[in-house]
């Protein structure tokens, strides 16, 4: 059989090998079927076409020197390289499903009992030629993603670092000048101290963040403390940086345990930062703590925009901003889209849990789920 | 006899800031939190220098330039963006840039000499 009416006629096993393979690689867990298959069949319809269009010696050694011309962006491997890195893939494990797929072609057709006659031989090549296009494709368009995201992350670094900056460094010339009234001095002051609880907030997410790429473990230290401490310490934060917005602490039973409190506060500053920044309509931010013998649940929950369906995936991804209600008024100034990415990790580092709920009539809550004991 | 200055952002805190810098220097002020409620405020108010930042939700410092420069009313008056990424600004016509941060003597120098 032509290896390309075999690629065709076998296309779900193949597809099946490819899923599996895909899985073991996700970084995240978290991918649906459909995205872990992306546009893998996409791709291999197009290298069957490929191995059967004609081709010179010409195009050949111009597809062997990376030369051949690049299909539109629109092609199933551009689309997969962009998707690839968008879900966290390395390009070492992007790289590793090509080898994979050109394994599991070839050892299933062999499997069927093909043997490499002279014609099949020229399929082989062609076949080869194909995925190896097909990986340049993904490539150029993972490291264009790459440098997007990169592009996008400096330009809100840039930003958003430099606005509390800007207020304290205004603050603090206006101060300096004679004569400077002390209602000025009241006015001012608060405004110095919410700035530089913003920057610092950004400060340490961009520290973390940083731990993380480079490969380093996030120290943690663990001790004998009470969470209801832990929350209290969180709305006081978060509160300093929004004091127009009313946080509503609840807690229903005692749940002291061995925990990082200096993490655990970092992770609800960010999720309560985020519930002031986004409630919309500047209803109340809750903020409930429950727990049994086991584990401590901590829910955090506001009124404002839903987050859109699409959006929930990644939102635990770094680099991730919310999506802004049109009618919303405030932009996200203290998220530099790593706060879920660390709030993950630092749940992780626990053994626990974080995930998020946005539906009518309810709005959305992330929940918190921390084992008492290590 | 000072100028109104019209300042435009959406870090209220540093809004509260430079309208404080400038009531200090005499300077009569008009704020707005985003260009959307400052081309709203220029249907009634005609400011003297328009002081705006550049990245603002709803409608950006970008968009408020242009329709500032195509309005009868405002046309001529002097724009400043305040921007800490200047380079971003793909406005045409005349205005001038304060990067963010500024301190305050940098501020009363650029309005004092309009």
């Amino acid at each position: 059989m032509k290896l390309s009416t075999f690629i065709i006629s076998n296309m779900a096993g193949i597809l099946t090998e490819w899923d599996r393979f895909a899985r073991s690689l996700e970084p995240n867990g978290s991918l649906s079927n459909k995205e872990i298959r992306d546009h893998a069949e996409q791709i291999l319809r197009a290298i069957a076409l490929d191995i059967d269009t004609e081709q010179s010696d010409k195009q050949q050694f111009e597809k062997s020197q990376g030369l051949a011309a690049m299909p539109s962006i629109s092609s199933g491997a551009s689309i997969h390289g962009t998707a690839r890195q968008s879900d966290g893939f390395s390009l070492l494990q992007l790289t590793a499903e090509f080898r994979a797929l050109r394994a599991t072609v070839q050892r299933l057709w062999f499997a069927q009992g093909n043997q490499v006659t002279a014609e099949h031989s020229v399929d082989l090549i062609r076949f080869n030629e194909a995925i190896d296009q097909a990986l340049a494709e993904s490539v150029v368009t993972y490291a264009a993603q790459a440098t997007r995201a990169k592009d996008t992350f400096l330009a809100i670094l840039g930003h958003d670092l430099r606005s509390p900056l800007a207020t304290i460094a205004m603050s603090g010339s206006l101060l300096s000048q004679p004569g400077i009234t002390l209602d000025a001095v009241a006015l001012v002051a608060p405004r110095i101290k919410r700035s530089a609880s913003v920057m610092n907030s950004m400060v340490n997410d961009l520290l973390e963040y940083a731990r993380a790429e480079l490969g380093g473990e996030m120290p943690m230290s663990f001790s004998d403390c009470e969470m209801e401490e832990i929350c209290q310490a969180a709305v006081a934060d978060a509160s300093a940086v929004h004091p127009d917005c009313a946080i509503v602490f609840e807690t229903s039973a005692s749940a002291s345990g061995c925990f990082d409190h200096v993490r655990l506060q970092q992770v609800f500053t960010n999720l309560l930062n985020n519930a002031a920044q986004y409630r919309g309509d500047k209803r109340p931010v809750t903020m409930k703590l429950s727990a049994n013998e086991r584990e401590a649940t901590i829910s955090i929950q506001n009124s404002g925009a839903l987050i859109p369906k699409e959006s929930i995936d990644a939102i635990f991804d770094p680099m991730v901003q919310l999506a802004i209600a049109p009618d919303q008024t405030e932009r996200a100034s203290t998220s530099l889209g790593l706060g879920l990415y660390i709030a993950k990790k630092i749940t992780a580092a626990h053994t626990g849990s974080i995930s998020v709920e946005s539906s009518d009539p309810i709005g959305t809550v992330f929940t918190v789920v921390i084992p008492r004991n290590r | 006899m000072h100028k109104v200055i019209l300042i435009v952002d959406d870090e209220s805190d540093l809004l509260d800031v430079i309208e404080e810098a400038l009531r200090f220097s005499g300077y009569p002020v008009l704020r707005a939190k985003d260009g959307q409620q400052a081309w709203e405020l220029l249907a009634t108010k005609s400011p003297g220098i328009i002081l705006s930042d550049y990245q603002m939700p709803r409608m950006n410092g970008d968009q408020l330039f242009d329709l500032v420069r195509r309005s009868e009313k405002d046309a001529t008056t002097p724009f400043i963006f305040m921007s800490s990424t200047p380079e971003q600004i793909k406005s045409t016509g005349t205005y001038s840039v304060l990067r963010k941060p500024f301190q305050f003597d940098t501020l009363m120098s650029r309005v004092n000499a309009l």
